[in-house]
């Protein structure tokens, strides 16, 4: 038999995680919808709003970059690019690796907001709402 | 031979649209077509040409009916020099034969094809990939690339597609196939009908052949300028004495909604087309970093990769049954 060949880690595509439930949430946040803005295409059209952004997420143009993302992280070549955006060493040596779930751990590891810190950033939020 | 690269460029008739405006030729827009009924034909008019798209595979072509005599002269005919170009050479061989009014060349192509009519099929498929006017709008068209990187995944959307045209030239229709030796003859159009008419039994037993072969394939229509279509039409019912207020209503808003419809598709070319050339690299690190920041990387990772492995058992399970 081809020996070998069926314990290579199956190739996972980023895309259809982006357009898993955990989405829609992500970009309602404001915070996150101002980081984002900032990276669309320049003359993008009107307004910036949350539906432009779930829309360029949802366009074929974007999911061919996701795409070519996820390829190229689980086949290590994704490392140099990604320290240039100044990620976490740790996250960087997952990425040369082309490791997808050691990326994930040491993403989070590193940017995952503890539960105290989200908590208090909604009581905030809310306080903000009602004055 | 050929100087320069072209890339892959995508079909769809945003990209096919504003490659001819990027041209510099006016007039005309490509529309896909899902259906060769008599609706959806007559909607097309007037219809300048059609291009057929699909998979490229070694095929037992005939070589019957091919162009020998004086027409080869007439008939701006290329020979497909290089693989990526074919859909600007599609294209621009429908538009070099066009006589309609409503199309307006521009320099660039009318100098091209004054340049490049007195050469034989194979020297004008040579000249229009030496041509670095044509070569850069095809290549503005390409998808933005990340980072240079070795795709060993992409393969499978690199295959090379091929397009044959179908045109109307002097009253007969004409196939124009670059990797063909010369255009070839489907004969008379029929004088009391459409010629897409008379293309559509061809052009549907090449689409039927495809289906059962399980090629992938898409059709396109270079048609006039639908909006300017409505717009003309709309002016001749505004003026049109015989029709009742409430026939003048009706034709109005039905046309008013079209020429909102061909607005709003230029608008959404628009978008398609700054998405395609942006460099998403920046927008992906920050939204992995959100996922990251709320705790949704790790779970969606798992949760990817147990899906993908699923997959793959069934695939494997599947080969193992067909053992």
């Amino acid at each position: 038999g081809a020996g070998g060949a069926g314990s290579d880690k199956p190739a996972i595509d980023l895309y259809d995680i982006m357009s898993s439930e955990h989405l829609i949430p992500i970009l309602s946040n404001k915070e996150v919808q101002e980081t984002l803005r900032a990276h669309l295409p320049d003359g993008n059209v009107v307004s910036g709003s949350e539906k432009e952004l779930r829309e360029s997420v949802q366009s074929p143009q974007f999911r061919q970059a996701v795409s070519t993302f996820s390829v190229a992280l689980q086949t290590g070549q994704l490392g140099p690019v990604l320290a240039q955006f100044g990620l976490p060493e740790e996250a960087i040596t997952a990425a040369n690796e082309g490791d997808m779930q050691a990326f994930a751990q040491a993403m989070e590891k590193h940017y995952k907001k503890s539960n105290e810190e989200t908590d208090e950033k909604k009581s905030s939020d809310n306080t903000m709402d009602t004055n | 031979m050929a100087s320069g690269e072209w890339c892959l460029i995508e079909s769809d008739p945003g990209v096919f649209t504003d490659l001819i405006h990027g041209f510099g030729a006016d007039g005309v827009q490509v529309e896909e077509i899902f259906s060769l009924d008599d609706d959806s034909l007559e909607q097309m008019k007037p219809c300048h040409g059609l291009i057929f798209l699909f998979k490229w595979q070694q095929t037992d072509s005939s070589t019957a009916n091919m162009v020998k005599d004086s027409r080869l002269d007439e008939i701006f005919f290329a020979r497909q020099v290089i693989t990526n170009a074919c859909a600007t050479q599609a294209i621009v061989s429908v538009l070099l034969n066009c006589t309609h009014d409503d199309l307006k060349l521009g320099s660039t192509l009318g100098e091209f094809k004054d340049f490049a009519q007195a050469f034989d099929p194979q020297m004008r498929g040579l000249t229009l990939s030496n041509s670095d006017k044509i070569r850069d709008v095809h290549n503005s068209f390409a998808r933005q690339q990340l980072f240079e990187f070795d795709s060993r995944d992409e393969k499978k959307e690199e295959d090379a597609f091929h397009f044959i045209a179908y045109i109307p030239f002097k009253g007969r229709l004409y196939e124009l196939d670059g990797l063909q030796e010369a255009p070839i003859d489907h004969g008379p159009i029929s004088k009391d009908a459409e010629w897409t008419d008379t293309a559509r039994p061809i052009v549907q037993q090449r689409m039927q052949k495809y289906s059962e072969g399980e090629i992938h394939f898409s059709l396109m229509a270079v048609v006039s300028e639908l909006r300017r279509k409505y717009e003309r039409e709309l002016e001749q019912v505004l003026a049109d004495p015989a029709l009742t207020d409430d026939e003048r209503n009706a034709k109005t808003s039905h046309l008013s909604m079209l020429i909102h419809e061909e607005e709003r598709k230029r608008e959404s070319y628009r978008i398609e087309n700054l998405r395609r050339r942006h460099n998403w690299l920046p927008f992906i690190v920050e939204l992995v970093k959100a996922y990251a920041t709320h705790g949704a990387l790790i779970p969606a990772v798992d949760k990817a990769i147990v899906a993908k492995e699923a997959e793959k058992k069934r695939e494997t399970d599947k080969k193992r049954k067909r053992i």
